[in-house]
């Protein structure tokens, strides 16, 4: 396909005196009239960038924590300025409207979408870049632009060359040219796997995190918190841990007390000695049972939202040969990147300069702004490496705490979480409680699915950070909280909340009737966006109450569900691959482990297709995952390998979840506290991998979450092959 | 004050004795390649050699490194930007680490073990690698790439021209 973009009006070229040729393009897409760049701060919204000493820099506006989006975006600029994607210098960006992920309005890294989002115009970027520089060769030489020849970060045309340094002072004055990207059958970099550029850096210690970003004289924070997350100081005694070694001070913020040092440990051992009076919230009234509860009466008592309508789904149960019903849940879950929270803040009195770890700069500077009580154009954000992400810094609480502390102390302060204060002050992935229904005809085909769930919304949440940033800077902070508390009203009561359903509402299962129904139900636990949100409960609903369905109607578990996606195309291609491959119908048997068995489960999530098949074998109660073969539609890849690795990483998070991941609640405190109790998969319950990508030039797709989605299914439906049990909570936990 | 020998440096230090290594070696060296995980030494992230053994620095206290080798991720290579060990080398090659956090922690395991033991088993590597949590979950490719960096061990003929990633001046603000 022949892509000439049609957003080449919006590509705005800066020549400067003196520096290079620098490139912007809002991701928007709205803005409408290209506009010149000042001298001064030309580079706020710059994507690429050419120098006369021949160097090209890239500003990478989306965060790497581990997804791969400083390799593949830089390779989309290699591949059409003809260069070896190393070559490129790659420096993070700012903040700046330019850089918003046209999915979500604000300038976040999530939702798998750096590489769809950023295909075509980063792509054109560098096009355009390209096509300037021939035809300022072309201008050097005196002859067509046609004759030159662009290749190997060069310009040729017979036996000269010119790099593409010599060529920045001429291009930055010709017109800006329309382009024409290049076709997949001429991808050189695209599509071939190649080195991680950040692995290096990664492999010697010497790649900088956020915890390794304080500047020189940054002194330690740690904070105390309530028990119960949203509680407040009422009053607090330092005791003698004014005495301890390092100690500079301790402040009191809105939700705890910092104890600040010279070292980490030192403010973290002095902490131990303060005494703290809370004001605890409301949800310190629960507990596990109590929460469990009040989900039922919630589904028992409300009609909740519809989702989804296709057909007649009462008329068809009423008419039903047979009538399947079962209840399902998940409990909330703790992102536990393996870097904590943390984040460093100078500030004085017209300036904060903020260094932390986060998926939405824009978001930490509208947090920065709120706590500081300075306006936007004084807020700094350097956004650095993250150790993982999954979701977790969408949310900027840290970011907050560390800019009330250095206010309230007077200090530049590192503020770091231990794993506990991690663990235990997440935004969790949400607790969810389902009801699935479905119909079996005489002809043994399912006519009828109901599903209705009560979760609570996370955009209630979301919607108090993000208010900040999608209003006009020129609002009051009042004005700005009011509107961000109308996130529960508005997300609450009025609409409905798409990530509670994604995953159900959008189910590619061809079935005649068809309701998807969610009743918002919040505790009062804070919730986030856990990688592939929504769809990580309802692909385990989904694919768990499919395949009940397809024991009910006595089919093959395979058989069945691509009789029911047999007019998706993309479904059934991954589906038969890993019937395929992962030899479906003959598991195998081996001395030590015995029987094994398998169980199937597909999902569709950020536009791409997923099948996994999973093989268990089952002794006594404990289970044993021995191999699993994983197949994804995703488009056109841009480094195969980082798509193997996401995928791959994808399954043991969702290997996690299934076997491992729990928060338990009492008197509204989280138990869990670090790795010995909130358990993460270790290499020895990893099981043999394979991952296939079905070779595709679509547009590229999501890579990041889709495979967590199918991992919990998968191994409940084998173990309902081993076992004749059907688990319907996660943790699986057999014989309890 | 406490004596160390760091990667081969010897230091004199003003701590308290209890301090545990790793934030000696954070807050106080300031070598910010160790990192901090959990604090409890089940995680693995703070993994260094003390004597060429795998230890977590965040249980030990300074006062136990007295007197003896302490090697960080930053000691483990040769004396040039070039002379990766033959594990990190495995590592570039295989582009093992994801968001690379663990990693450090991860190549320190690694190397502690191929140091005794210079052709494991899988199960050896299980056993010695379990220690270190991944939440990326790049445990298939650390597997893999001790298998390779084993290999090159071996037959240090074939190792170095044939590891060398294509990565070679790639620069960044985000390494130090
Ligand atoms: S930080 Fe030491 S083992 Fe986790
Ligand atoms: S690479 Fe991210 S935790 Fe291991």
């Amino acid at each position: 396909m022949n892509t000439t973009t049609s957003r080449r009006n919006f590509l705005k070229a800066a020549g400067l005196t003196g520096t290079g040729l620098a490139f912007s393009l809002p991701l928007s897409g709205c803005a409408s009239n290209p506009q010149h760049h000042g001298n001064h701060n030309w580079h706020a919204n710059a994507w690429l960038e050419l120098t006369p000493d021949n160097r090209i820099l890239f500003y990478l506006h989306r965060t790497e924590m581990g997804q791969g989006t400083m390799t593949g975006l830089t390779t989309l600029i290699a591949e059409e300025l003809e260069v070896e994607p190393h070559h490129i210098v790659v420096k993070t960006s700012g903040v700046h409207t330019d850089y918003v992920n046209p999915l979500y309005g604000i300038q976040i890294t999530g939702g798998s979408s750096s590489t769809a989002t950023n295909w075509i115009p980063l792509r054109t970027v560098a096009a355009t870049a390209r096509e300037m520089l021939r035809n300022a060769a072309a201008k050097r030489w005196n002859v067509k632009p046609e004759a030159v020849q662009i290749q190997d970060g060069k310009a040729h045309y017979q036996k000269y060359s010119f790099t593409y340094g010599e060529l920045v002072d001429i291009a930055k004055d010709l017109s800006v040219p329309s382009v024409t990207l290049k076709t997949p059958d001429q991808f050189k970099k695209i599509g071939k796997p190649s080195i991680r550029l950040d692995a290096p850096m990664k492999s010697k210690g010497t790649a900088r995190f956020g915890i390794d970003s304080a500047p020189k004289g940054c002194l330690k924070a740690s904070v105390v918190r309530c028990p119960v997350i949203g509680g407040t100081v009422e009053s607090w005694d330092a005791n003698n841990a004014f005495d301890m070694p390092g100690v500079k001070k301790i402040v009191a913020i809105p939700n705890g007390v910092a104890v600040i040092a010279l070292s980490w440990w030192q403010a973290k051992e002095a902490a131990k000695k303060l005494t703290i009076k809370w004001n605890k919230p409301e949800f310190s009234k629960l507990s596990d049972a109590s929460i469990l509860e009040g989900y039922r009466e919630a589904l028992k008592n409300n009609n909740g939202k519809t989702a989804r309508d296709d057909g007649d789904t009462t008329s068809a149960f009423d008419d039903s040969q047979q009538v399947i019903e079962a209840e399902y849940r998940v409990p909330y879950l703790a992102h536990a990147t393996m870097e904590p929270m943390n984040c460093s803040v100078v500030l004085n009195s017209d300036h904060c300069e903020v260094w932390a770890p986060t998926q939405g700069p824009d978001l930490a500077a509208a947090a920065a702004e709120h706590a500081s009580g300075l306006r936007r154009s004084q807020i700094t954000i350097n956004t650095t490496l993250m150790g993982g992400g999954f979701g977790r810094r969408l949310n900027q609480d840290f970011v907050e705490e560390a800019v009330y502390i250095a206010k309230e102390s007077g200090l530049p302060i590192q503020l770091i979480w231990s794993r506990e204060d991690d663990i235990q002050n997440d935004f969790y992935r949400p607790a969810a409680v389902a009801q699935l229904k479905g119909s079996i005809n005489a002809q043994g085909q399912v006519d009828a699915l109901y599903y209705k769930s009560a979760s609570p919304n996370i955009m209630p949440y979301t919607f108090k950070e993000a208010s900040a940033v999608v209003l006009p800077a020129w609002l009051p902070d009042g004005m700005v909280k009011a509107v961000g508390s109308l996130g529960p009203t508005v997300y609450g009561d009025l609409l409905l909340d798409e990530t509670s359903v994604e995953g159900a509402s959008d189910s590619p299962y061809d079935v005649e009737n068809f309701e998807v129904r969610h009743v918002q139900h919040d505790p009062g636990l804070r919730v986030g966006f856990w990688r592939s949100v929504g769809h990580s409960y309802n692909g385990f609903f989904m694919e768990s109450f499919i395949d009940e369905l397809a024991h009910a109607s006595n089919k093959d578990a395979y058989l069945f569900r691509l009789e029911l996606l047999k007019n998706n195309i993309k479904m059934t291609q991954v589906l038969s691959t890993v019937a395929d491959k992962g030899l479906w119908g003959k598991p195998l048997e081996d001395k030590n482990s015995g029987p094994r068995s398998q169980g199937i489960a597909v999902h569709y999530s950020f536009n791409s297709y997923v099948a996994l098949l999973a093989e268990v074998s089952v002794h006594n109660t404990k289970v044993k995952v021995h191999k699993i073969t994983c197949a994804v539609h995703c488009g056109q890849t841009i480094n195969p390998d980082i798509v193997k690795a996401q995928m791959s990483g994808g399954i043991v998070f969702g290997l996690t979840q299934a076997m491992k991941g729990k928060i338990s609640i009492k008197d509204g405190a989280v138990q869990e506290t670090n790795f010995h109790n909130y358990e993460l998969l270790r290499m020895n319950e990893v099981p043999e991998i394979e991952v296939y990508i079905i070779p595709s030039s679509d547009a590229p797709t999501g890579v990041g979450e889709p495979a967590v989605p199918v991992v919990a299914p998968a191994i409940a439906n084998a173990i309902f092959a081993a076992t004749g049990k059907r688990l319907r909570a996660l943790p699986l936990t057999l014989g309890s | 004050m406490i004596t160390l020998s760091l990667n081969g440096n010897d230091l004199s230090i003003d701590a308290d004795p209890a301090m545990p290594l790793l934030w000696v070696i954070r807050d106080i060296v300031q070598l910010q390649g160790t990192k901090f995980g959990c604090g409890q030494g089940v995680c693995g992230a703070c993994t260094v050699h003390l004597d060429g053994i795998a230890i977590r620095s965040c249980i030990t206290p300074v006062s136990a490194a007295k007197g003896k080798q302490i090697t960080t991720i930053e000691g483990l290579q040769g004396s040039t930007e070039a002379d990766e060990h033959p594990v990190q080398q495995a590592w570039i090659k295989n582009n093992v680490p994801q968001c690379g956090y663990c990693q450090s922690g991860q190549i320190m395991s690694a190397s502690a073990l191929l140091a005794r033991n210079t052709s494991p088993t899988d199960d050896d590597i299980t056993q010695a690698m379990s220690g270190n949590i991944c939440r990326c979950g790049t445990y298939p490719k650390i597997r893999q790439a001790i298998h390779d960096a084993a290999k090159n061990l071996s037959s240090p003929a074939s190792s170095k021209a044939s590891m060398a990633p294509s990565t070679e001046n790639f620069q960044s603000d985000l390494s130090s």
